[in-house]
């Protein structure tokens, strides 16, 4: 019996746990009790460790496709035989149609940390740009807070915190370890408020809790703003010295009317759209300007909406005005990784006069070229990868001949996935990284098997809540068939490209040490750390302080990044894709909205439903719908229902409930029984993060059969 | 003197994530049928439930976790034929013989509480407070993984410094469940 510290990756939270082996086999996963984040909390999906590591339905050789695709029949290969042919194609195509002809493609699954960062160096070695294989999300999000302030506030306080205002973001389902944190909070005398479209999980639990209209959430932001700098509740310090908007002037001329659109932004207007009472929108934009110690904690409920990049804009702004950015007790900048060597990733390769930054986080893109078909610059230089648009169109138009996907399902998660399906079918050689068999893996030549996070040795500082600057060293505990991690694949492949001067090495340690040259810790003494190594300091007013590596050095209220480039400097309201406001016509015929978003606490997106454990709690996709809409339909709990859009229908059972809307229905997300992207709406994007509306479109619901019946 | 250990639940930090269920699951090796039958379950020491009141917008959601009560005065015990489920006189644990245990689910229709689960040898099981980590000296693994700290267990005495001035109170019923739920503020 052997017990081994090691870091949870079943989510982007990395909590620290405690592997027990025996003879090798893994037997038991629990929370590390030292961990200060979760003092030893785990979630439902990192207590399912053993099911997911021994899972009998995992690929665990490398597959070529016998057969037509689609088909399903598969012959194993050997490592090297699968490589070699990879290699031999992707030069080939390299060769004749240049490195356009060549789509990396880059899911969630496994993280956006090193795996990330090995991806980015292949693509640069290669000399190749790497797309997205997943949709968009917190990346847009990103863009918004980063071009006001420089950064994402991802650590929030809450050990000084006096209120925390939870905004389309649900931490049962993502980062649930951190609610000991959150309910301490309220036991100190603080206050939790949930602004959301459902009020279950960890909504239910709020002190106040606010519906709004989905997709709405920058007229919130927006009126916020209007009551905060009329009733003068704003930080005249903060924002006359160290923003570029003093005294709020065009702020206010901005809410007043003096937009492109000349529409005030009082609390009656937005109450309007967002369905939250005038007085309820005052009193919230009091209470948080007023609470020295207030979080406003974002989620993924604000993206998925082509308004999101101007939402988080308005959100970010609330936090400047009030001088809540980076103080006690509120959201505060903390470094989000170790420094990365910027050597680590040869960009040199792709942009010749690149200059090396002395300091380099988080996704570790530091580009400052736009490449060829990017449409979506801002997305490009936070991420380094070609928006999922422009990945799609380069495969209809049969500029990319060949595809590489790692970590994604984009043939699931993607809105309109039969489109996406036929999309990959135009190339001509599809290789996919994975876990299991998948709709993207039915499209594949090649399939090689990944490992999962309990199968791979790498240094992990991504979290998705509390982020405390710290590195931790992720553990591999076993060995399942012949997988393989990401990165390791990605090694193999580049020396068989003849890219072993990029890739000299095929032990991971020389990679994670590379990486972290420029640190002032080695491998060696990450790996003999059982509690992880801090890489920098939680410290509050930075920005007063230091000033802000953004035009004109200073906080930006008025974003010169987005006037550069003719997008509007002050966030301006504008519709979702398909709601009954934006398509009143429409809405006579589909007049619910249906929303969908995460797939539950137990489930990550597509992932996770063939663990036993997990898949008996939920073990099939549903609808929820409010009682009254449901007696008005003739629909009850466990009847057979069907959801319309005008692009297409699912059919699943329906779960009445009182926490939703009446004029709302709820599909999670990422079931392949009943997925909800089939309803989705796939050309409307962002204009400035390429964001897809894929959580909200205009629906009907009909009865099919009652409970029982067929 | 017996010291009987009971349940502390506070439904405000409840927020139904399943951490409990499965850390039961795991810890006790549970084995799920959801392969074999699918929509069933296997069985599950400690379930959480759902209570919904009220209409919309002014709805509220309560999740409560349970398990087993380890009741001071059990209807499964009265009810098991073969005498195969026991007080622990130290503790007050209800535990089962596995030995002397026939199946005969007389337990499962005398508990109000639906604790007593079937496994699939036939043979009654439940939830016994983790007892081999209580002799480790660890934590029940339900306690000790809840997302939100909702799930404590003690003594009395322990309890009521647990409760640090809010208002608890004990699940009424003959049986004397050993159940404390904290009172939602």
């Amino acid at each position: 019996m052997q017990t081994i510290k090691s870091v949870c990756g079943r989510c982007h939270n990395s909590c620290r746990i405690i592997a027990t082996l025996e003879n090798g086999t893994l037997v038991k996963v629990k929370g590390d009790p030292d961990d200060p984040r979760t003092q030893g909390a785990l979630c439902s999906k990192g207590l399912s460790a053993t099911q997911i590591a021994y899972d009998p339905r995992r690929v665990i050789h490398p597959l070529r496709r016998v057969g037509p695709r689609g088909d399903g029949k598969w012959q194993k290969i050997s490592w090297d035989e699968a490589l070699t042919e990879v290699a031999d194609k992707l030069k080939g195509y390299k060769e004749k149609y240049g490195q356009r002809s060549i789509g990396f493609y880059r899911g969630q699954a496994a993280g956006w940390g090193f795996q990330y960062l090995m991806f980015q160096r292949f693509c640069n070695a290669f000399g190749i740009v790497g797309g997205m294989g997943t949709s968009e999300c917190f990346v847009p999000r990103v863009i918004g807070e980063v071009i006001t302030y420089g950064g994402i506030p991802l650590y929030s306080d809450y050990d000084n915190a006096k209120l925390l205002i939870f905004w389309g973001r649900q931490p049962a389902f993502s980062g649930a370890t951190q609610m000991r944190k959150i309910f301490d909070v309220r036991d100190r005398g603080g206050k939790i408020v949930f602004i959301d479209t459902l009020q279950f999980h960890a909504g239910a639990r709020a002190d106040q809790f606010i519906f709004i209209e989905p997709g709405t959430d920058l007229a919130l932001a927006l009126a916020m703003l209007m009551v905060i700098v009329e009733e003068d509740l704003w930080d005249h310090e903060f924002v006359n010295n160290h923003t570029n908007d003093p005294g709020l002037r065009q702020l206010r001329e901005h809410l007043n009317g003096g937009n492109r659109d000349g529409v005030t932004y009082s609390p009656e207007w937005a109450e309007k759209i967002t369905g939250i009472g005038a007085n309820v929108i005052r009193n919230l934009a009091h209470e948080y300007a007023t609470t020295s110690g207030a979080c406003l904690l974002t989620g993924h409920g604000l993206e998925a909406h082509i308004n999101i990049t101007q939402t988080a804009r308005a959100i970010a702004l609330l936090r400047v005005v009030t001088g809540h950015i980076d103080q006690k007790g509120c959201d505060v900048l903390v470094p989000p990784s170790p420094n990365y060597n910027p050597k680590f990733f040869f960009n040199h390769l792709m942009e010749p006069g690149y200059q090396e930054p002395a300091d380099l986080r988080l996704f570790g893109n530091s580009h400052s070229f736009i490449p060829e078909g990017c449409r979506y610059p801002l997305l490009f230089m936070m991420q380094g990868l070609h928006a999922t648009p422009d990945v799609l169109r380069d495969l209809r138009d049969n500029t990319t001949k060949a595809t590489f996907t790692q970590g994604g399902n984009p043939l699931r998660m993607l809105p309109n996935p039969k489109g996406v399906r036929d999309a990959f079918l135009k190339a001509e050689f599809n290789v996919v990284c994975e876990l299991y068999h998948t709709e993207t893996t039915s499209v594949a030549d090649i399939v090689l098997p990944a490992a999962s996070y309990l199968e791979r040795t790498e240094p992990e500082w991504f979290k998705y809540d509390y982020w405390l600057p710290v590195v931790n060293l992720r553990r591999q505990l076993i060995q399942i068939g012949e997988c393989k991690s990401d990165s390791q694949i990605l090694v193999d492949l580049a020396r068989k490209l003849g890219l072993e001067e990029y890739f000299p090495s095929d032990d991971m340690t020389y990679y994670i040490e590379d990486l972290f040259a420029r640190e002032n810790f080695t491998y060696k003494e990450l790996e003999g750390s059982e509690n992880g190594i801090m890489f920098g300091p939680v410290m509050y007013n930075k920005l007063a302080q230091f000033g802000v590596d953004l035009p004109g050095g200073k906080v930006n209220i008025v974003s010169v990044i987005l006037e550069s480039m003719g997008f509007d400097g002050l966030p301006v309201y504008y519709e979702g894709s398909e709601n009954r406001r934006s398509k009143p016509e429409l809405a006579k015929e589909y007049p619910l909205n249906g929303l969908s978003g995460r797939a539950g606490p137990q489930y990550v997106h597509c992932q996770l439903r063939t663990i036993p454990w997990l898949r008996e709690i939920t073990p099939e996709p549903f609808v929820l719908i409010n009682p009254a809409k449901g007696q008005e339909l003739g629909i009850k709990s466990n009847d057979l229902v069907l959801v319309e859009s005008p692009r297409g229908s699912i059919k699943l059972k329906a779960h009445l409930t009182e926490t939703i809307n009446p004029l709302s229905v709820y599909v999670p997300g990422g079931w392949e029984e009943a997925n909800y992207n089939v309803l989705g709406i796939e050309e409307d994007v962002c204009p400035i993060s390429s964001q897809a509306n894929y959580l909200q479109c205009l629906c009907r619901v009909s009865r099919i059969s009652e409970e029982g019946g067929h | 003197m017996l010291k009987q250990l009971a349940f502390l639940f506070d439904p405000t930090r409840c927020i139904n994530c399943y951490s409990c269920e499965i850390a039961c699951k795991q810890e006790n090796a549970l084995p799920p049928l959801v392969d074999a039958q699918p929509g069933t379950t296997g069985p599950r020491w400690r379930r959480v439930i759902t209570l919904e009141e009220g209409v919309y917008p002014d709805a509220r959601v309560w999740y409560i976790s349970m398990s087993c009560m380890h009741c001071g005065d059990p209807d499964c015990m009265k009810s098991c034929p073969s005498g195969a489920i026991s007080k622990r006189a130290e503790d007050g644990i209800a535990v089962r013989d596995a030995k002397k245990c026939i199946g005969c689910r007389f337990c499962s229709w005398a508990c109000r509480f639906g604790a007593p689960q079937f496994g699939t040898d036939g043979h009654m099981e439940k939830c016994n407070l983790c007892l081999g980590l209580l002799e480790k000296g660890e934590l029940p693994a339900c306690v000790a993984s809840c997302a939100g700290g909702a799930i404590q267990f003690g003594t009395v005495d322990e309890i009521s410094q647990k409760v640090s001035g809010r208002a608890a109170m004990k699940l009424a019923g003959a049986t004397d469940p050993q159940f404390y739920l904290l009172a939602a503020r």
